[in-house]
């Protein structure tokens, strides 16, 4: 039977699914991004709903608790979206950065087609 | 990277400007002054007074950025219209009018007897120093030392603005700066690397700066933007 913080979990993971998919729709998500982020919010809630099956793995991350490996677990994929998203905020600073310069050395050369009047060597 | 051998140098002076209104009108005729042939190039990096208006008037070429990218992406951008325009030499100085425009012949003068490919105007060489605070002038003494360090380039004022540079050098470079604010030190280590001739040329210091340089932020991105440049 799932209760208390189980319910609150498996809603946000619910939320977040949902959230994807009309952010896919939208077209604002590729498929492969999609799958990825629906597929991470569908095993939180999974493991929300059942926290009982990370005991399997505890020999194997070598800890004692199942609510220790899930604390573990949580922050790594904390880790992971944090750095995904500054990746992604470098990616569109750089983008952003040459579309705006690139703007400016338009509207120049609309202004200038040929160069900067003064600017210009004088033939020698 | 080839010397400057034309009778008369196609001279470019870029600026970045954001909301210096008041100020930039007197550093453009300043230069304008000194020499009408010179191309200033004022890159207003989205400012929200009339720098663009005052800058024209002015008698600078003027380009816009929509939006506030920082001090280093406006100085590219600044590069590459003077590059489009067959510069031999590339200068930059600040548009907040703390740099005399008059000191523009002694920066660029390395360049034009061949002795150098980038040249820094330095406020420490003179026998009047520039006013500012402690922490601003130990930082920037701090980072000289780390830049002789790990560049072996001995500098008076590596943070200077006001630099001189064969437009050769630009063009080489152009494609490996990265930095939109913090690229003083990005643009030594990088030109270093190139094998470019540095040096540095005593310049005025005329107002005591009001500046966000000098602060912790400042010194930080700037010890920031010198690691990737080495590391890069």
């Amino acid at each position: 039977m799932i209760k208390g913080i189980q319910l609150l979990g498996v809603g946000v993971s619910v939320f977040l699914i949902i959230q994807t998919l009309i952010q896919y729709r939208r077209g604002v998500y590729g498929f492969w991004r999609t799958m990825f982020w629906a597929g991470l919010w569908a095993l939180i809630g999974f493991l929300f709903a059942f926290p009982s099956i990370t005991t399997f793995a505890l020999p194997v991350l070598s800890l004692q608790s199942a609510m220790f490996a899930t604390q573990v677990v949580a922050i790594i994929v904390i880790f992971l979206i944090l750095h995904h998203t500054y990746q992604q905020l470098a990616k569109i600073e750089k983008k952003l950065t040459r579309l705006v310069q690139n703007l400016a050395i338009n509207d120049y050369l609309t202004d200038f087609p040929k160069g900067n009047p003064s600017g210009r060597r004088e033939e020698e | 990277m080839g010397d400057v051998k034309r009778s008369r140098p196609n001279i470019h002076v870029v600026i970045p400007a954001y909301n210096e209104e008041k100020t930039i009108g007197k550093v453009v005729r300043g230069i304008k002054e000194l020499d009408p042939r010179i191309n200033v190039i004022v890159v207003d990096d989205g400012s929200d007074d009339a720098t663009f208006k005052v800058a024209e008037e002015a008698g600078a070429t003027v380009v816009r950025h929509p939006i506030n990218l920082g001090q280093w992406a406006a100085l590219r951008t600044g590069f590459t219209i003077s590059l489009m325009n067959d510069a031999d030499i590339i200068a930059t100085l600040d548009g907040d009018g703390q740099h005399d425009p008059t000191d523009l012949h002694t920066v660029i003068q390395p360049i034009l007897l061949g002795k150098a490919d980038l040249v820094i105007g330095s406020r420490f060489m003179n026998d009047e120093k520039p006013k500012m605070p402690f922490y601003r002038y130990f930082g920037i003494k701090f980072f000289n030392s780390l830049l002789r360090l790990f560049t072996g380039v001995r500098l008076t004022d590596c943070t200077s603005g006001f630099k001189a540079y064969r437009a050769s050098l630009i063009l080489l470079l152009l494609s490996k700066l990265k930095e939109n604010q913090y690229g003083a030190l990005e643009v030594i280590v990088k030109a270093r690397r190139l094998g470019a001739r540095i040096c540095e040329r005593p310049i005025k210091s005329l107002a005591a700066v009001k500046t966000s340089k000098g602060k912790l932020k400042y010194g930080y991105n700037l010890l920031r933007s010198l690691l990737n440049a080495l590391a890069g």
